[in-house]
């Protein structure tokens, strides 16, 4: 009896080794065939690449091409939740090249993670216009070849190319465009005072405790800055410490300082908040009764760049990518899903019509938006800002 | 009673072996050595402790030290500039603030935490292991997802205010977030079981012989609980007084959440000096200043528990 059992053992064994074996060559054959896959190399890729374009899409010089399919991996470092994951996957179907994620929830997060390690290996990163004027300064990015981004050259506004930021786009590439403004609920606020940022700041008593504020010193002052009729840019103390008192009284009758109070302003907890207009536009979209407004002392206007660090592993992968976006339909599909204010001359008039009532007309931006400067948002400006945001809530 | 005599001297008999002890603590080290009483202190636990607790300390006083460029990264120069920032009267107040509340957290969670195990130890019988896995199990949520959560019950259309209005004791939903109330609530929440476990572990050690004997005598149970079975947790109480009170005073997410970050507690304010000035060796500095503290919190604890007291819980 017993050697029967131990024969059977010994069987019922071996064919778990057999089976595991199978397993593991089957893997490595799979893993095997997609790295085969990735490294299709040859002038043919490249000729097909250029076949597949539109007659409105740029290829990038073949030298890109090369090296880009040879260092064959992306590590993108952007905002958490916002860019469509299609834009990704098509990215790769279309090149064979791996994209690798890394998120961050706040700018100042991701600035000082790069002050810390200016090495990382991000390879694409996406900060706004305040942490690419910071990572700027700390010479922390990669200049742009220009050659290698033809599509950016063809479609990129020339006012924008110009930029005071950064004139000759020589580190960024700007993605899209968006005004800090304020987001409202139509149907339990009904104040004259509209569009004016007295709103926000002196709310009438019987908002009291409905309205929030950024949680952030650079768009808080600068929106109690423009209200007082100062730049947004201010670095004269006179005039900060006048934004100070302001939000200083504004204080008591806020509900708190939060930069993204979306659950509130759903459940009607929140009316009046402090935000940007594309978020408005897509708070909007989910719920009719929310508006965005357009301030009529004027606000500032940022981008969001697409940058390269000093520590990337794959820069010709990176500009091969933000070739990729700026093709017209790419860089609609992006503004359909974050309803931000588009950078790109053709995309603007493929927009549509739904989104382009809503945006601010060009008049607008031109005369009552500033862009932010290195004054305020480094050294000095932002010594004095930080000091103020700290007495403010001692 | 004999074993209420028999506490009372070996108590007596300890403190003459310490007092002997002291006499003899140059023989102590070379039987220290010889014993190979070291052991323990090169072990594995050793190596955590130096990896994770004293290595990153080690890394932020060294940058505390180190002079801040323009931008607030960090400039290998030797410097004492940053600790000048401590006089910045911003952060006598935020301290004071943030002593205050972890004082008062501490309190409730004594006041109610005591009551919980007591009743757990006495009255729970069979279900006693199932109530404190009930108890710790929230614990093993992240903290930030527990603070969600309660955001969420606490919240405008929260769970409490729909309950309240079903039930018609408010007539509008009360403004319970963003107050300094929220933030205690928060702080309390999440670290009470740090103080039930002690002092359950603490009650469940407690010689039920002791209480007998201690009615025999003829106390009734007010007094058994004050002269008997409070003095003999004691030690329970400050431990549990620790580990609550040392994370609240480093504490920056509750005022962020839920307080609406209205005010500055030490952590935020450390948090303030990293990310939003961006300035690294004065955050470090701070960061030090506040590490600091609680290690003197920490030693005076210990110096007025007592090292008995402590041994008898741990």
């Amino acid at each position: 009896m017993r050697r029967k059992e131990k024969v059977k053992a010994r069987q019922r064994s071996g064919v778990i080794l057999i089976l595991l074996l199978i397993m593991l060559v089957a893997v490595l054959l799979l893993v095997g065939c997609n790295r085969g896959n990735t490294k299709a190399a040859g002038g043919g890729a490249y000729k097909k690449y250029v076949a597949s374009l539109g007659p409105d899409e740029s290829p990038v010089p073949s030298d890109c091409f090369e090296q880009a399919i040879k260092e064959g991996e992306l590590i993108t470092y952007n905002w958490a939740d916002w860019w469509p994951e299609s834009l990704f996957t098509a990215f790769t179907t279309e090149f064979g090249i791996k994209v690798t994620h890394s998120y961050f929830a706040d700018m100042n997060e991701m600035v000082t993670k790069l002050k810390l390690y200016p090495k990382a290996e991000y390879d694409w990163a996406h900060p706004d216009l305040r942490g690419f004027l910071q990572l700027k300064e700390m010479k922390g990015l990669q200049k742009l070849n220009h050659k290698w981004l033809p599509n950016v050259e063809k479609y990129l506004p020339t006012a924008t190319k110009n930029a005071s930021y950064d004139p000759g786009w020589q580190y960024g590439v700007p993605s899209d465009r968006d005004i800090t403004t304020y987001i409202y609920n139509k149907d339990h606020v009904d104040d004259p005072r509209m569009p004016s940022w007295a709103v926000l700041f002196e709310p009438d008593a019987k908002y009291k405790g409905r309205v929030t504020l950024n949680n952030d010193m650079f768009e808080c002052i600068g929106g109690a800055l423009k209200y007082l009729g100062y730049s947004w840019n201010s670095t004269k103390e006179s005039e900060l410490a006048q934004a100070k008192m302001l939000i200083q009284k504004a204080k008591p009758n806020i509900m708190g300082f939060e930069s993204n109070p979306m659950k509130p302003l759903y459940e009607d907890e929140v009316w009046i908040a402090q935000n940007w207009f594309g978020s408005g536009c897509r708070r909007h979209a989910y719920k009719e009764s929310l508006w965005p407004v357009l301030p009529k002392e004027g606000t500032q206007i940022m981008c969001d760049l697409m940058t390269i660090p000093i520590g990337a592993a794959h820069p010709a992968v990176a500009h091969l990518f933000i070739n990729y976006i700026f093709r017209p339909k790419k860089m609609v599909e992006l503004l359909n899903e974050t309803r931000f204010l588009p950078n790109h001359t053709v995309a603007a008039t493929m927009l549509p019509k739904e989104l382009l009532d809503i945006y601010p007309p060009q008049e607008y931006l031109d005369k009552n938006t500033e862009y932010i400067t290195s004054d305020a948002y480094t050294g000095k400006g932002l010594q004095l800002r930080s000091a103020i945001w700290e007495e403010l809530k001692r | 009673m004999g074993a209420v005599a028999d506490t009372i001297s070996s108590k007596r008999s300890s403190k003459i072996t310490e007092t002997r002890r002291q006499h003899h603590s140059g023989k102590k080290i070379i039987g220290f050595l010889r014993r190979r009483a070291y052991f323990p202190y090169v072990g594995p636990l050793s190596v955590w402790i130096i990896l994770f607790v004293i290595a990153p300390l080690g890394i932020i006083i060294y940058y505390s030290f180190l002079r801040a460029g323009p931008s607030g990264n960090i400039i290998a120069v030797f410097t004492l500039e940053n600790y000048r920032a401590l006089f910045n009267p911003t952060v006598r107040v935020v301290f004071l603030r943030t002593f205050l509340l972890a004082f008062l957290t501490n309190l409730i969670c004594l006041i109610v935490g005591y009551p919980i195990a007591y009743w757990i130890v006495m009255y729970g019988g069979r279900w006693k292991h199932r109530l404190v896995f009930l108890l710790i199990m929230p614990s093993w949520t992240c903290y930030l997802i527990r603070l969600y959560a309660l955001k969420t019950l606490m919240g405008y259309s929260g769970l409490l205010n729909a309950v309240l209005l079903k039930l018609n004791l408010i007539q509008a939903p009360l403004q319970l977030l963003y107050t300094p109330g929220s933030i205690l609530l928060g702080l309390v929440y999440a670290w009470l079981p740090f103080m039930v476990l002690p002092i359950y572990a603490s009650l469940e050690g407690l010689d039920p012989l002791l209480l007998e004997a201690s009615s025999d005598l003829g106390a009734n149970s007010f007094e058994r609980f004050f002269t008997v079975t409070l003095p003999l947790t004691k030690g329970s109480l400050f431990v549990g007084s620790l580990l609550v009170f040392i994370p609240s005073l480093g504490d920056w997410l509750a005022p962020l959440l839920l307080g609406g970050d209205k005010v500055l507690l030490a952590g935020s304010l450390v948090e303030h000096y990293f990310l939003k000035q961006g300035n690294i060796p004065v955050g470090s500095s701070l960061a030090t200043f506040l590490t600091a503290v609680v290690l003197l919190a920490l030693y005076v604890v210990i110096k007025f528990a007592g090292q008995d007291a402590l041994e008898r819980v741990l």
